[in-house]
């Protein structure tokens, strides 16, 4: 049997230290099958407001959808009574900062490339994620991309001929 | 034999072998490369490739396909990382074989297991999809849609311990598929004026986010941006007559087990490769030496993964229930290419199945000849720094997805893909499911409304068929949950047992 003691501030320091690590996996417990009730809601929501069909069928457009909501909103139900922890090596936070910072260099690079042209979008986006990814060497930040962004280009609009 | 000439007579085309060049090429390439893996190249290149002829672009996407499941062998047995997940099962005794200063004679046994295994389930495509598909011919709205649902079962049975979170995956998948015109009235469905998914959701756009971006974004974000030092010392290249005598049993293992896991929908090479050693570890006159670098072991992985090849190209063109998640991307190209998968492609095209076995056949030999070149240098692509490889994937992906119909619109929803792929993964969601929902989602729908219009839910059940496969369905998800469900108990008894037999 294990014996409990009381316990010494320092253990008390530990215990809160413990629980605070605990704290985001008993909220993604809860906040999964909330997020999935949630979605399932939405698709009942957005096939309810589907206009009702012209063509005579026992079965309206919004049937399948609505079903599909059904079918979600039970399935996030009975994750919240059978969490499926996962313990994947994929299933952790990581570097969420970088990976954001990855992401608006991207959305930034398409966005210039809607208003510039796929080349000057292609360098930005190139250059941008090597310096977020750690590259340091300026040479390598200046050449990669250009010569990456160029090859592609080559290839596809004047090999495939498509209007970059 | 009209079809099998015609079949294999467009491959003398110039066009199509540089195709195929290429192919192996990035094939090899892809599969070296740890954490690029088949599918996320196989839907790059069907950005691409969707300007060719049907046959040059069948030739680079199957060509990847089958180089990939030779190139993984490398990085599996140099640096214990399976290059794709086909080669998972090729680091039990090839890793220990290149510890032992036998990498050579790993390399080029794993070299020509694969292309054994590649032949064999090339044979079972040329022998069995235009039968097969003659007898799914006959299928109806019932027998399809259970076809489809046992399709999705497997994909979720097999993507992970998550059955729930596959089956939500899969949920929101089949609602994705609901955008755009609906497949009985042919109303508009959450459209929202937006002309760019009028047509539905851009699939191969959303395959390349949930394959492509969101493996790199997930690299990105749990800094795999490292690199291993591969074993140098190669030792000989050629197994000695010993090693020979004891290959046919595994090879034997191997075929058969992987021709059978190849022709379940939804499972792939990873499957196929792990069954395949534990049942030629059983049948092993040594299987004592499994997992310490036994060239039974090996060969019977690699034959394996490599012949699920080709029943899973015949799953996927004569059912049109993707054969792995390789398939479900090239079943997005045919679509688009006019060649819609099913019984009625082969009923029309049978030349299809042959030349499609022959792009495989050619391949085979060509990623077999690439892998018996003694190219040291193939080793260093193992050194490279990976964030280079993903500026460069990144890069490909946004173009590749433009090239598709010239248009932004499907860069953003690539990228909004990208991003649900990376969460979902975060959160231990499977993506393969949701890929599968959206790509046959239609054909659910279409075929579960058509039977209930005919008759209920009488229509389904008076289908011996339909049944048969439904309680299959529910078998494939049932079986594997009370199992573990078992083993979590006797783990919990033996667990709460202990300290009382310890006092």
């Amino acid at each position: 049997m294990v014996q409990h003691t009381s316990g010494t501030p320092v253990d008390n320091e530990q215990g809160n230290r413990a629980a605070s690590l605990e704290l985001p996996q008993q909220a993604s417990r809860f906040l999964i099958p909330a997020v999935v009730i949630l979605v399932g809601v939405a698709m009942l929501v957005l096939a309810a407001a589907l206009p009702a069909s012209n063509v005579p069928t026992r079965f309206s457009p919004s049937w399948w959808p609505a079903a599909l909501g059904a079918v979600t909103v039970v399935l996030g139900v009975l994750l919240a009574f059978w969490p499926e922890n996962s313990d994947d090596e994929d299933a952790v936070s990581g570097d969420i900062r970088r990976l954001l910072l990855a992401s608006a260099i991207i959305i930034g690079g398409v966005g210039l490339w809607a208003w510039t042209s796929f080349l000057v979008g292609g360098i930005v986006i190139g250059a941008g994620l090597l310096a977020a990814l750690g590259e340091r060497r300026i040479l390598v930040l200046l050449l990669f991309p250009v010569v990456v962004t160029g090859a592609i280009w080559a290839v596809f609009a004047l090999l495939l001929r498509v209007p970059l | 034999m009209t079809a099998l000439l015609e079949g294999f007579g467009q491959l003398a085309n110039v066009q199509v072998l540089l195709c195929i060049a290429l192919g192996t090429l990035i094939g090899m390439l892809v599969g070296t490369f740890p954490g690029v893996t088949a599918t996320m190249a196989v839907a790059l290149a069907s950005g691409f490739t969707l300007t060719l002829d049907p046959v040059a672009g069948l030739a680079v996407l199957l060509t990847i396909y089958v180089a990939a499941n030779f190139g993984d062998r490398v990085p599996a047995i140099l640096i214990n990382t399976p290059g794709t997940p086909a080669s998972i099962a090729t680091t039990f005794d090839g890793y220990p074989m290149a510890k032992q200063g036998r990498a050579g004679v790993a390399l080029t046994t794993s070299a020509f297991a694969s292309a054994v295994g590649s032949v064999f389930g090339i044979a079972i495509l040329m022998t069995v999809a235009l039968p097969l598909s003659a007898i799914a011919l006959q299928f109806g709205p019932p027998e399809t849609f259970a076809l489809v649902v046992f399709g999705l079962t497997m994909m979720v049975t097999v993507s992970g311990p998550h059955i729930i979170k596959g089956f939500a995956a899969g949920s929101l998948g089949l609602f994705l598929a609901t955008v755009g015109r609906d497949p009985i009235t042919g109303a508009d469905r959450f459209t929202f004026g937006i002309l760019g998914i009028a047509d539905g959701v851009p699939f191969i756009a959303a395959i390349i986010g949930v394959f492509g971006v969101a493996e790199i974004f997930t690299s990105i974000r749990l800094r795999r941006d490292v690199t291993q030092k591969p074993i140098q010392q190669l030792g000989r290249w050629w197994p000695t007559k010993a090693d020979l005598r004891r290959m046919p049993k595994p090879l034997a293992v191997g075929s058969g087990v992987g021709a059978v896991v190849g022709a379940v929908p939804a499972t792939g090479g990873d499957i196929g490769g792990i069954i395949a050693w534990s049942q030629a570890k059983r049948v092993s006159r040594h299987p004592e030496e499994f997992g310490r670098g036994s060239i039974e072991g090996l060969t019977a992985a690699d034959t394996s993964s490599n012949a699920t090849l080709g029943p899973s190209v015949t799953t996927t063109l004569a059912l049109g229930i993707p054969g792995d998640s390789v398939m479900a991307v090239v079943i997005g190209s045919l679509v688009i290419w006019g060649l819609t998968p099913g019984p009625t492609l082969f009923a029309t095209r049978p030349d299809l199945v042959f030349t499609i076995a022959g792009i495989m056949l050619v391949a085979t030999i060509a990623a077999l000849g690439l892998s018996l070149l003694r190219l040291r240098g193939a080793t260093k692509i193992l050194e490279l720094r990976p964030r280079y490889l993903w500026v460069i994937v990144l890069l490909a992906c946004i173009v590749g997805t433009y090239a598709i119909n010239a248009s932004l619109v499907d860069v953003w929803v690539m990228l909004a893909f990208g991003v649900l792929g990376v969460t979902m993964r975060r959160f231990g969601f499977p993506a393969g499911p949701l890929v599968l929902g959206l790509i046959l989602g239609e054909l659910a729908e279409a075929n579960l409304r058509r039977s209930l219009e005919i008759g209920g839910v009488g229509t389904i059940l008076a289908s011996p068929i339909a049944v048969a496969i439904l309680l299959l369905s529910v078998v494939t998800v049932a079986v594997p949950a009370i199992r573990r469900a078992i083993a979590k108990k006797r783990t919990t008894r033996i667990n709460t047992s202990t300290p009382e037999e310890t006092r």
